[in-house]
């Protein structure tokens, strides 16, 4: 069986130039099915999590688990951007045919449900956040919508998790104000 | 806000948050005193991430009664509650049995108990639901669902584990130290898992670990758990009671529990076992020796100093796995540098404080509809996470396999995607309990499988083995299902596609044509019985893929003009489908085949001039398939090929420069294929395939001395790779047919002792053949025939005997 050979060092070469983009490319028909699957499901599943996206994703039934963490990182960071948009992009589709599709999201796991929020001002504010803080809308982006964790993200920009952390928790509480009010 | 604005706001809310709480306020006045919007700004931020940090609003009001005086509940959603198997510090464990007549199972119920539900209840209950989420491997028990009752209280479904705790299981069977410190590396097992999910036990001891009727150890208990990446700082931090005896010297200082600590807890219960002694299972009996290297690893896992300790769990379990091999044991070799790992320097310290429904619905504490609601949704959640393991077989294997198909160098990821496919599939094919649409689902997931493993029509990991259990496992489950519901066809539509599937592995691989025949008429009956009532394109396809696999049967037996019969049949079936099933990948390669197992017996029926004309039709499937599929390997795969019939054929028929024109089109394809994933095996050898035919077009145009030296390469590469591998059937089939074809050029060329030479190597190769028994009659008409006549008109003689 051996480990999966996905890694930055393995046989997929992740530096050559091109190389994420077309493995991307080859995997958006994919996200835009996970994406239609998670605004879909199962009738009237009105909200979600963008790392459903993520979690329950085959993205990481590509053997990410047993990886190296710059692989897996790497791969579903570069996933992160392609998430978003795709489902924003299956929402958009959905409210101009006016068909049932869940477009609330829950913003934070596990939270009170009185803070559902629309996905596309989500995407607004995340777009302003980004417009002030490149690396801030990096961070929520990634551990929205990949699901990736402080220490990967960390890993990831090459900053220290405390940083991550502390960024993180500011950013976080910055779209909670513009978003829940 | 401005941008400025807003990077200021931010930074500000971060300089804060690294200082205390207390300090924060005067902090803000000093720096931004005279700014009092972006003290506002900050603060409300600040605000922000406490209210989240916080595990409940401070208007929390428990339910009056005290849930000790209250009864535990009747139900909890479709499961009763039948009797009460164990009681902890926060809440009682119940075994209890679904009731809503859809189906048995069994579960553990643990819910809140305790003089009053309180914070640090729903604190404890809302971090085991997280950490035990993340969790899903066969030494832990597994999380079903969480909730809230309809009374408020909150509960955690879990798999109920049938065994007795280890300590019993240590006075009744009395294993040996191999067999304890087997069962010892299980639940190592069971945490590096949890340690990779960034979750932390934090009290491993004997009374949390089962060990079941099958002799398989089960972790419990994740209730002080530690999520150790999204742990934010609380005010009022979870402080987690101790099991001091098994705690380290950090955790006893009153630190968090890290992943070291697990290391620590893990060693000292390791010890306890095997020499019989400890806080468990008493102090009484002198402890049992153990050998001085083994001692040596439950030392090291049970140092205080942090430093010295494994790094790891998975270190520990690698000792263990060394001493139970009989290797030397790292920590005992002594000359084995011990480098700190981050696991043991962390020290994050901190707790999780995200809260779930569980928390926020005590939060509430009301009996409103919305509890109501949360509860069925938990209900609907439970049994989509059911549905979620089969998507992700179902996506693993269709969806994304196909997808890295088209993803170079992805054969050792779709391997390990096969891999893990099986495993799931393996896991829903031995539940019993599962409903009949799941268990089609797995049938068709392992019908799936099986082609990818060692499929007919497409590249394939090359494991016929595996694909034939796995087939003949899906045929044993649809037989089932299909007796056990006849009523519905989708039953039979899977029966007959695995049968169909089966007969062409056996007519392909094992060239066992009888078995063949039988199964494709098992197939017919089968589709036959889900015709009423099954859905039309399915049953169009396997129809389809049944006359396929009957006509590639039926040339194998030299029967060709019911090959021929059964082609066109497939063809027309085809032809039938709405044109949006028609353009589908899986039926466009469909038509592809068709097409060319029609030209194919055409051709070998003795008729390569109306071949010719089958196989114009093939490619121009097979150009339409590439065409809407762009950069499709599959497609790719498929076009080469056909261009390769075609050219092959145009050689015969003496039309070199078209066929010339042909092959260098099709090479150029397979060039692209190989190009594009150099480890593609099969990709090479249909290179070498067209190149052959190439070889043959150039000497008949004249060209013979570039197509004796492309040939003369060709076959080589052949020879080596039959030499690699004489086992497989195909790869001397390759070879001998090289070799004709290098004869018959040497001949042409007028090389005529070199071209008897090459005969001969191919008939010794046939002889071979038949000796193993493998010589089918297909072979024997055409190839061998075919050698034994040119060595005769060329060498003259008697025609050797074969």
């Amino acid at each position: 069986m051996g480990a999966s050979q996905f890694p930055a060092t393995g046989a997929f070469d992740y530096s050559a130039p091109g190389a994420q983009e077309a493995l991307l490319a080859r995997h958006y028909d994919e996200f835009r099915r996970l994406a239609r699957k998670v605004l879909s499901g199962d009738g009237a599943k009105l909200q979600i999590q963008p790392t459903d996206l993520a979690n329950g994703a085959a993205i990481r039934l590509l053997g990410f688990e047993r990886l190296e963490l710059k692989g897996r990182t790497h791969f579903l960071a570069l996933s992160a951007r392609v998430m978003r948009q795709t489902l924003l992009d299956e929402v958009r589709r959905a409210r101009a045919k006016k068909r049932q599709a869940p477009s609330v999201l829950t913003l934070w796991p596990g939270s009170d449900s009185a803070a559902p929020v629309d996905i596309e001002d989500l995407d607004r504010a995340l777009e302003e956040l980004t417009a002030a803080s490149p690396e801030r809308g990096r961070i929520v982006e990634l551990r929205f919508f990949a699901g990736l964790t402080i220490e990967e993200i960390a890993e990831h920009l090459g900053e220290s998790e405390s940083t991550v952390k502390r960024r993180w928790r500011a950013a976080r509480a910055w779209l909670l104000e513009r978003l829940v009010g | 806000m401005s941008d400025l604005d807003t990077i200021s706001v931010l930074e500000a809310c971060e300089t804060a948050l690294e200082l205390p709480a207390t300090e924060r306020e005067p902090w803000l006045e000093a720096q931004y005193g005279r700014q009092p919007e972006m003290v506002a700004a900050v603060r409300r931020l600040l605000a922000r991430d406490a209210a989240y940090a916080q595990l409940l609003p401070t208007e929390f009001t428990p339910p009056t009664p005290m849930i000790d005086d209250l009864p535990p509940p009747e139900r909890v959603g479709v499961y009763r509650l039948v009797e009460l198997i164990g009681q902890g510090g926060m809440g009682a464990v119940y075994r209890a049995e679904r009731d809503d007549g859809l189906f048995d199972h069994v579960v553990a119920v643990k819910i809140v108990t305790g003089r009053h539900f309180d914070r640090r209840a729903a604190d404890r209950f809302a971090v085991e639901r997280q950490a035990l989420a993340r969790l899903n491997h066969p030494n832990i028990a597994r999380l079903i669902d969480g909730g809230v009752t309809l009374e408020g209280v909150p509960y955690l479904l879990m798999d109920f584990v049938e065994g007795v705790t280890v300590i019993e299981h240590l006075q009744a069977a009395d294993p040996g130290p191999r067999e304890v410190a087997r069962l010892v590396l299980q639940v190592c097992d069971a945490v590096a898992d949890a340690h990779r999910k960034l979750v932390v036990h934090g009290d491993l001891k004997p009374s949390n670990i089962l060990i079941t009727a099958a002799g398989e150890a089960r972790l419990l208990d994740f209730g002080v758990a530690r999520l150790t990446d999204i742990a934010e700082d609380g005010p009022d931090a979870v402080r987690s009671p101790l099991t001091a005896a098994y705690a380290s010297p950090q955790r006893q200082a009153g630190e968090p529990p890290t992943t070291s600590d697990d290391v620590y807890a893990l060693g000292m219960l390791a010890r306890e076992l095997l020499t019989r002694r400890g806080p468990s299972i008493g102090e009484d009996a002198p402890a049992r020796p153990l050998p001085a290297d083994l001692r040596a690893a439950l030392d090291k896992a049970t140092d205080p100093d942090i430093a010295r300790r494994y790094g790891g769990v998975p270190g520990f379990a690698a000792d263990l796995r060394r001493w139970l091999d009989d290797q030397p044991v790292s920590a005992f070799a002594g000359g084995w540098t011990y480098k700190t790992s981050r696991f043991a320097r962390r020290r994050t310290g901190l707790v999780v404080a995200a809260g779930t429904a569980v928390v926020a619905l005590a939060a509430t504490a009301v009996i409103s509809t919305a509890l109501y609601l949360q509860a069925e949704q938990a209900r609907q959640e439970a049994d989509r996470r059911f549905d979620d393991a089969r998507s992700m077989a179902k996506y693993m294997l269709f969806g994304l396999y196909d997808r890295l198909e088209a993803t170079p160098q992805s054969l050792p990821v779709r391997r390990d995607l096969a891999d893990r496919g099986q495993a799931y599939l393996d896991q829903l094919s031995a539940d019993r309990r599962a409903p009949a649409a799941v268990r089609l689902e797995t049938v068709d997931g392992l019908t799936r499988l099986a082609s990818v493993q060692g499929g007919v029509t497409q590249a394939n990991l090359g494991e016929t083995a595996a694909a034939r259990a796995n087939l003949r496992r899906a045929g044993q489950l649809a037989a089932e299902l299909s007796r056990a519901h006849p009523e519905r066809p989708d039953a039979w539509l899977s029966l007959a596609r695995v049968r169909v599937a089966q007969a062409a592995l056996a007519i392909q691989a094992d060239n066992a044509l009888p078995e063949a025949e039988r199964l494709l008429a098992e197939a017919a009956a089968a589709a036959e019985r889900g015709r009423a009532g099954g859905d039309r394109a399915q049953l169009a396809l396997v129809d389809v893929d049944r006359r396929v696999a009957l006509a590639a049967l039926r040339q194998w037996q030299s029967r060709y003009p019911e090959a021929i019969a059964a082609a066109r049949g497939a063809i027309a079936g085809l032809a039938a489908l709405p044109a949006a099933e028609r353009d589908r990948l899986e039926a466009r390669m469909l038509a592809v085949r068709a097409h060319d197992v029609l030209a194919e017996s055409i051709y070998y029926g003795g008729d390569p001039r109306g071949s010719a004309v089958a196989y114009r039709e093939a490619v121009a499937a097979a150009e339409a398939l590439a065409a809407r599929f762009p950069g499709d390997p599959r497609a790719m795969r498929r076009l080469v090929t056909e261009r390769w019939a075609l050219g092959s054929t145009l050689i015969e028929l003496k039309a070199n420069r078209e066929a010339l024109q042909v092959l260098e089109r099709g090479e150029a394809v397979a060039e692209g294929l190989s190009a594009f994933d150099r480890s593609d095996e099969d990709a090479r050898r249909r290179l070498g395939i067209v190149r052959l035919a190439k070889a043959q077009a150039m000497a008949a145009s004249g060209r013979a001395a570039e197509g004796l030296a492309l040939l003369a390469g060709e076959v080589e590469s052949r020879r080596r790779r039959m030499v690699a591998e004489p086992a497989k059937a195909e790869a001397v089939r390759d070879y001998t047919i090289s070799l004709a074809s290098l004869g018959d050029m040497q001949g042409d060329a007028g090389r005529k002792a070199e071209a008897c030479a090459t005969y001969r190597r191919g008939l010794d190769m046939f002889e071979e053949i038949r000796r193993a028994g493998r010589l089918t009659r297909f072979d024997a008409a055409n190839g061998l025939k075919q050698l034994q006549d040119r060595h005769a008109k060329t060498c003259g003689g008697s025609v050797p005997a074969a």
